[in-house]
């Protein structure tokens, strides 16, 4: 089976995934396609006619890699599974990831029913078997399928009913509410998350109780109204208004409709009550309720989960309740909620010790307080509302749409500690989805995001690893590995060789999210030099070190680059035949394409270093040239002194000639 | 210059104790020998003694040309009977004395001239070196740009590449 992060196949070459499906671009297939991904023919070489199709995902469409790779490695019968991915390069350029996917004539199972309510047999005897079979099978693997729903319910070409893919697209983004137990219904559908298994068995029972009524549950009220009626009466009430139905399946309601995690069915259970073996459990009545009501902006609130999202909703006002302590008093005494009223206490001297005390620590006051009241719930700060799970997704959502103001609120989420005080209190659902690990790393990369390779970015990969690089430059290429941003990159320098050397945040996040080596050549680009010849260096090590250790092929463009980047920076070597030298090198390396040959035959480290100690040597020795010229310009003292040493020198020497030549003269003469 | 004076008169006094000596030596030996060096050599005793013309190897200069002076007249009286009577001819003799004093006053006229005549040497020499220094820093500034005249080694910005580059 095809691995999911393998090369790209261009479509001039045929696009064959796994060895078997080979895809066909050209035919579109509107009833499988999605808003986010395009559906297309797939032809099995090896198996039947029409079995397959593909969808085409963009790089603006989310795909669960996680579950992608779980479902690659092990499948699920129940669910339409992908075959096989690859990331492919169309004919018109664009890059998308293809996912092949099985079982493509399944019809809808709402097209195969009748209209209006199912019978109660067929339900149970051919709808539910399926459906609790899909959801075992997934909660086996420890994946969930977040769209459980009657249009993402099939039926097979043999009457078996199963469940649509659940790889495209955010986890529970299209989920009405009603479909989403109490935490999650209100967020956003970024910030819904991943969920756990018994969030399927949630919505695998309001399935069944829409299937049965023939309507969907509380589709006549507004978000905001089955929220406080879920609250108040609990989901089974809220969602069955006391409608009463065979008592197999008020069993059914009455454990899959448990609003506490902990107490509600899960996939065994949904398993043990399809096979007729259940134990009745008691219905959930909501969330907890105080004894004396909590009066805000003169709404009496007597369920402290709805009191938090009003505190939410109106962050001033819930300040002065915080800051007078009315709201700490009302948890402690009314509520005996003492962890929760510490939370505050806590939260509200570090508020007031705060010196600012600005639109920040006012936010995050206001977050602890409504996590306090509702701990399990999402959390809330400023415009943010996630799952513990989907605040890696909301991440995504904020990039994608280059939502700054979302962006900056996420960092300062991050930053703060109110994540930590979550997980204390959150119970083990949060923790689940957040490790505490991965929390104190990710508030720490928030706390330094002016460094290369740290900030939000950073965060959006470390919670999303197999998420492609959303670089700006790079996104289009869909680059999910350290080798397939080099690839990209070197591409990108292809088309652009004066801008095509930089490593903007994006790609420097993204690769020191997934190898922790290069983070350290990250730091050296904030320590070293920013332009010049100092700095395109430490761009190139870096790059070299990238190609070395994950892209072993060679990289043209990025060896241009840098030699059309380094001919205008090369104004740092100052020595012009040293320049020259260098030019006419890297010339010639770059054709080779081997940033690593490149820099160790250029050595162009120790060659600046050399060239300044020279130059600094060049500047003393015309220095001493300047004087000596200045002094020979003009018969100055020095001169004069020279001349008159020389001259008595050249008389004294005549002298003694003279003397030695005479009695020489006159010895010869009387010898001779 | 101190040090050269000081080096100078240590070297004139040495060269003046040195003929003193060996003239004085001659007295016991040759009287008259002795008494036409005590003359010939008369413009030496004077600028030993005097230590005119404060200037390097001044002694030694007159010195030498003086002696090159009194040889001739120490050959003639060696030759003759060397008696004071022919010690007393010579000392009285024009064609000695002039040649003599003559190349003393050679000595002296050196002393004055060899400066301005080194002059001209130096000169030459000078203007010979500076050319040599002004084509290295042609040659300096040709390698390294504007920049090595100064200045640049602060800021290093490329706009100074010479122009070749």
């Amino acid at each position: 089976m095809a691995g999911s992060s393998g090369p790209i196949i261009d479509e001039g070459q045929g696009l064959i995934l796994a060895g078997r499906y080979r895809l066909e671009p050209g035919v579109r297939l509107p009833e499988l396609s999605r808003p986010d991904a395009t559906a297309c023919a797939v032809e099995d070489r090896l198996g039947a006619a029409d079995e397959c199709y593909a969808l085409l995902c963009t790089p603006e469409t989310f795909v669960r890699h996680d579950v992608l790779a779980v479902l690659m490695d092990k499948p699920v019968r129940r669910i339409r599974c992908p075959l096989a991915t690859g990331t492919v390069r169309l004919q018109d350029g664009k890059v998308v990831l293809a996912v092949v996917l099985g079982n493509r004539k399944a019809r809808r199972l709402l097209a195969v029913l009748e209209p209006g309510p199912v019978k109660e047999t067929v339900l149970i005897q051919q709808v539910m078997p399926g459906l609790a079979a899909a959801v075992a099978e997934l909660a086996q693997r420890n994946i969930t399928h977040r769209s459980i729903r009657p249009e993402t319910m099939l039926v097979d070409d043999k009457g078996e009913v199963m469940l649509d893919q659940c790889v495209v697209g955010l986890p529970a983004e299209h989920q009405p509410p009603a479909y989403e137990p109490i935490p999650s219904q209100s967020a956003p559908p970024a910030g819904r998350g991943e969920g756990t298994a018994v969030d399927d068995v949630y919505a695998a029972t309001v399935a069944t109780l829409q299937l049965i009524s023939g309507e969907r549950p509380g589709a006549d009220l507004s978000d905001q109204e089955l929220l406080a009626l879920k609250v108040l009466r609990g989901s089974y009430d809220a969602l069955l208004r006391r409608r009463k139905f065979a008592t197999g399946l008020q069993t059914l309601f009455a454990g899959g409709l448990t609003d506490d995690p902990e107490k509600r069915w899960g996939a065994e259970q949904l398993t043990r009550w399809a096979s007729g073996v259940w134990d009745m459990p008691r219905p959930s009545t909501g969330g907890r309720r105080a004894t004396r009501t909590f009066l805000f902006r003169n709404v009496e609130y007597q369920s402290p989960m709805l009191l938090a999202w009003a505190l939410h909703r109106h962050p001033d006002e819930a300040l002065g309740h915080i800051v007078t302590e009315r709201l700490e008093k009302w948890m402690r005494n009314v509520l005996n909620d003492d962890q929760g009223a510490d939370i505050i206490r806590d939260g509200l001297a570090a508020y007031q010790a705060s010196r600012s005390q600005g639109a920040f620590e006012r936010a995050e006051l206001v977050s602890r307080a409504c996590m306090a009241l509702d701990p399990g719930g999402p959390v809330r700060f400023r415009s943010i509302v996630a799952s513990a799970s989907g605040l890696a997704n909301t991440l995504w959502r904020a990039f994608r749409d280059k939502d700054r103001k979302a962006q900056d609120e996420l960092l300062e989420l991050f930053a703060s500690g109110i994540l930590d005080d979550w997980l204390t209190i959150g119970g083990r659902f949060v923790r689940a989805g957040l490790p505490a690990t991965l929390v104190s790393q990710l508030r720490w990369i928030a706390r330094n995001p002016k460094r290369r390779g740290m900030g939000l970015e950073r965060i959006l990969y470390e919670m999303l690893p197999r998420l492609h690089c959303l670089s700006p430059d790079l996104v289009a290429a869909m680059a999910r590995t350290p080798g397939e941003v080099m690839a990209a990159l070197d591409a990108r320098a292809v088309n652009d060789p004066q801008g095509g050397f930089v490593i903007d945040r994006h790609a420097g996040c993204f690769l020191a999210a997934h190898d922790r080596a290069l983070e350290r050549g990250l730091r050296m680009m904030d320590g070293g030099a920013e332009s010049g010849a100092g700095g395109l260096v430490v761009v190139a090590r870096f790059l070299a070190d990238l190609q070395r250790m994950h892209h072993p092929w060679p990289v043209p463009g990025l060896t241009r680059a840098f030699a059309a980047t380094l001919k205008p920076a090369a104004g740092d070597v100052r020595s012009r035949v040293r320049r020259m030298v260098i030019e006419k090198k890297v010339d010639s390396l770059a054709k080779r394409g081997d940033l690593v040959a490149l820099l160790t035959e250029l050595n162009l480290d120790a060659e600046l270093g050399r060239d300044a100690q020279e130059f600094a040597r060049a500047v003393a020795e015309h220095e001493r040239l300047e004087r000596l010229i200045a002094e020979l310009s003009e018969f100055g003292p020095r001169q004069k002194a020279l001349a008159m040493r020389r001259g008595y020198r050249y008389a004294r020497l005549f002298s003694y000639s003279i003397a030695f030549l005479t009695v020489f003269y006159f010895t010869m003469e009387t010898m001779l | 210059m101190s040090a050269t004076t000081r080096g100078t008169a240590g070297g004139g006094a040495k060269m003046t104790l040195l003929l003193v000596l060996a003239v004085l030596g001659l007295l016991p030996l040759a009287p008259a020998t002795f008494s036409v060096a005590l003359v010939f050599l008369l413009p030496t005793w004077v600028i030993a003694l005097t230590r005119s013309f404060r200037v390097p190897g001044a002694l030694e200069t007159v010195a030498g040309l003086n002696i090159a002076g009194t040889i001739p007249a120490l050959v003639h009286l060696w030759k003759g009977p060397g008696d004071f009577a022919a010690a007393l001819a010579i000392m009285l003799d024009t064609e000695f004395l002039v040649t003599n004093f003559a190349a003393a006053g050679i000595g002296i006229m050196l002393l004055v001239c060899a400066p301005y005549i080194a002059r001209s040497w130096v000169d030459i020499a000078s203007t010979r070196l500076r050319r040599r220094a002004e084509a290295k820093r042609k040659r300096l500034v040709d390698e390294w740009g504007e920049g090595v005249t100064g200045g640049a080694l602060k800021s290093p910005t490329g706009k100074d590449r010479p122009g070749g580059g």
